[in-house]
C-alpha cells in the first residue's frame, strides 16, 4: 500500500442525536473519486449511493458518495489509512453557517472555473475546425484572418460551438471541504473510541473480528442483507467473481447455541445460490476466530 | 428423545431410507452438557459432492464412495445452549481424525423427519454443481 504515496482516505461521518440524546452515526461516506479507486484496490468496495441530478429516479448507475460499512471504517482507521471527519452539525445548520460573502466567493470560483473550461473547449474546437478546412483545401496558409472570420460567420460556427460545450461538474463539494469538523480536535484514539462505541451499540464487537479474519484471508466483504446475512464475501473483486459465502453475525463461542432453524433456512437458500452459510465466533481465551461453513447435503 | 434413540433413528434412516451402507456407531464418546455425543460412520450410495475423489473399488469395479461422519442432533436441543461453536470444534478435534474436513449434521425434527447438512471446519468454497 506504500506505492500510493501515503494517500489517506477522507471519510465523512454525520452524527445525529436521537430524542433520548444518544449520538448515532449516519452511514460513513467517501466523496473523493481517487479515494474510492484506492479503496477498491484494497478490497473495500462500499456501495455508491448518490443519484445524478439529471436522472434522479435511476438506481443502477449511482454516483458518489460511496457508502461504507462501519467495519470498513474501523479497519481503515485502525490501520491508519484514513482520516475520519466527524460532522455533528445538521445539514441545514451547515448551509446557514455559510455567510453571503463566502457564498458569493464560492460561486465566483465555480463560475471562473467553468468559464475557463469553456475557453479551452472553444479554442480546441476552433483549432480542430481550421485543421479540417485546411485538409479539404478550403483554406491554406495564406488565408487572412478576415477571410477566416467571414467563413466562420457564414456557417454559424460560433453558435454551433457554444451549443456543444461540456459543463464540468466537480466530484468533491467545496462546501464540505470548508466545514469545520469536531474531529479536528479529536485524537486518533478518541475517534477509535467513538467508532467502537457506535459499533457496540449496533451489534457485537466480535463480528468485527470475523470481518478482519476474512479480510486477512483475501475476501472482499459487502453488506449481506440480500442473502440474509451480515456480510457476503467475494473471493476477489465483486465485478469478477460471484460471492462464495454468507456470513452471519458472530455468536459467543462458548455459550450461544447455533439457531438450527435459521441455519437450515440460511444454508438451504445459500446452497441454491451457490453460497456457503458461514457462522463464526471468537474464543475469548485464545482470541482465535472459529468459522464453520454449512451447506445442504443434497438429500433429506 | 434420548441419545440412543436419536442415534438409532438416524442409523435406520440412513440404512433403509437413504440406502447407505456400512453404517455403524463409533466407539468414541464426547460428554457434552449432561449428555453425550457420538458419531456414526457410513458410506453413501452415490457421490455427495463433486469435490470429493472416488476411491476405486477393489477389483476396479464400480467406484466406492468416501465414508462420511454423521452427528445426529435433535432439533429441540438448540434451545438448551447445546450446539455451540465450541461443541462443533470439540466434535472435530475429539471424535474425528485430523484429516476430516467435514461432518454431516443429521437434524431430527419433531415429526421424525431428518435433514442432512454438511458442516465444514473453517471457510470453504461452495461445491461445484
Amino acid at each position: 500500500m506504500a506505492e500510493e504515496g501515503g494517500t489517506r482516505i477522507a471519510i465523512n461521518i454525520y452524527a445525529k442525536r436521537t430524542a433520548k440524546g444518544e449520538e448515532v452515526f449516519m452511514p460513513p461516506l467517501v466523496f473523493d473519486i481517487d479515494h474510492i479507486k484506492l479503496l477498491r484496490k484494497w478490497g473495500i468496495c462500499g456501495v455508491l449511493s448518490g443519484t445524478l441530478p439529471t436522472a434522479a429516479q435511476q438506481n443502477v448507475f449511482l454516483s458518489v458518495p460511496l457508502r461504507l460499512m462501519l467495519e470498513d471504517v474501523l479497519w481503515l482507521h485502525l490501520n491508519n489509512l484514513a482520516d475520519v471527519k466527524l460532522i455533528r452539525q445538521e445539514g441545514d445548520e451547515i448551509m446557514e453557517g455559510i455567510t453571503l460573502e463566502r457564498g458569493a466567493k464560492l460561486s465566483k470560483i465555480v463560475n471562473d472555473r467553468l468559464n475557463k473550461s469553456f475557453e479551452y473547449q472553444r479554442k480546441f474546437k476552433k483549432d480542430e475546425h481550421i485543421a479540417k478546412l485546411k485538409k479539404i483545401g478550403r483554406i491554406n496558409d495564406k488565408t487572412t484572418a478576415e477571410e477566416l472570420q467571414r467563413l466562420d460567420k457564414s456557417s454559424n460556427n460560433d453558435q454551433l460551438i457554444e451549443s456543444s460545450l461540456f459543463i464540468d461538474i466537480a466530484n468533491t463539494s467545496m462546501i464540505l471541504r470548508d466545514i469545520r469538523s469536531d474531529s479536528d480536535s479529536l485524537s486518533r484514539d478518541d475517534i477509535s473510541n467513538l467508532l467502537f462505541k457506535q459499533y457496540r451499540q449496533a451489534g457485537k464487537m466480535q463480528t468485527y473480528f470475523l470481518y478482519k479474519a476474512l479480510r486477512d484471508q483475501g475476501y472482499v466483504l459487502s453488506p449481506g442483507g440480500r442473502f440474509g446475512g451480515k456480510f457476503i464475501a467475494y473471493p476477489g473483486d465483486p465485478l469478477r467473481f460471484h460471492s462464495h459465502l454468507t456470513i452471519q453475525d458472530a455468536i459467543d463461542y462458548h455459550n450461544e447455541p447455533i439457531d438450527l432453524i435459521s441455519m437450515i433456512s440460511g444454508a438451504r437458500l445459500g446452497t441454491t445460490v451457490k453460497k456457503l452459510w458461514v457462522i463464526g465466533g471468537v474464543a475469548e481465551e485464545t482470541k482465535e476466530t472459529h468459522f464453520f461453513s454449512i451447506e445442504w447435503a443434497g438429500f433429506g | 428423545m434420548g441419545t440412543t434413540d436419536i442415534i438409532s433413528l438416524v442409523k435406520n434412516n440412513l440404512l433403509y431410507f437413504q440406502m447407505w451402507t456400512e453404517v455403524e456407531l463409533l466407539q468414541d464418546v464426547l460428554p457434552w452438557k449432561e449428555n453425550t455425543l457420538s458419531l456414526l460412520k457410513g458410506r453413501p450410495p452415490h457421490k455427495l459432492s463433486n469435490d470429493t475423489e472416488d476411491t476405486v473399488g477393489d477389483h476396479g469395479m464400480s467406484p466406492v464412495q468416501q465414508t462420511e461422519f454423521i452427528l445426529p442432533i435433535n432439533m429441540s436441543q438448540y434451545k438448551e445452549n447445546f450446539l455451540t461453536l465450541e461443541c462443533l470444534s470439540q466434535v472435530f478435534t475429539q471424535l474425528c481424525d485430523s484429516v476430516t474436513e467435514r461432518i454431516l449434521l443429521a437434524i431430527i425434527n419433531d415429526d421424525g423427519t431428518i435433514v442432512y447438512y454438511f458442516v465444514y471446519k473453517g471457510v470453504r468454497k461452495p461445491k461445484r454443481n
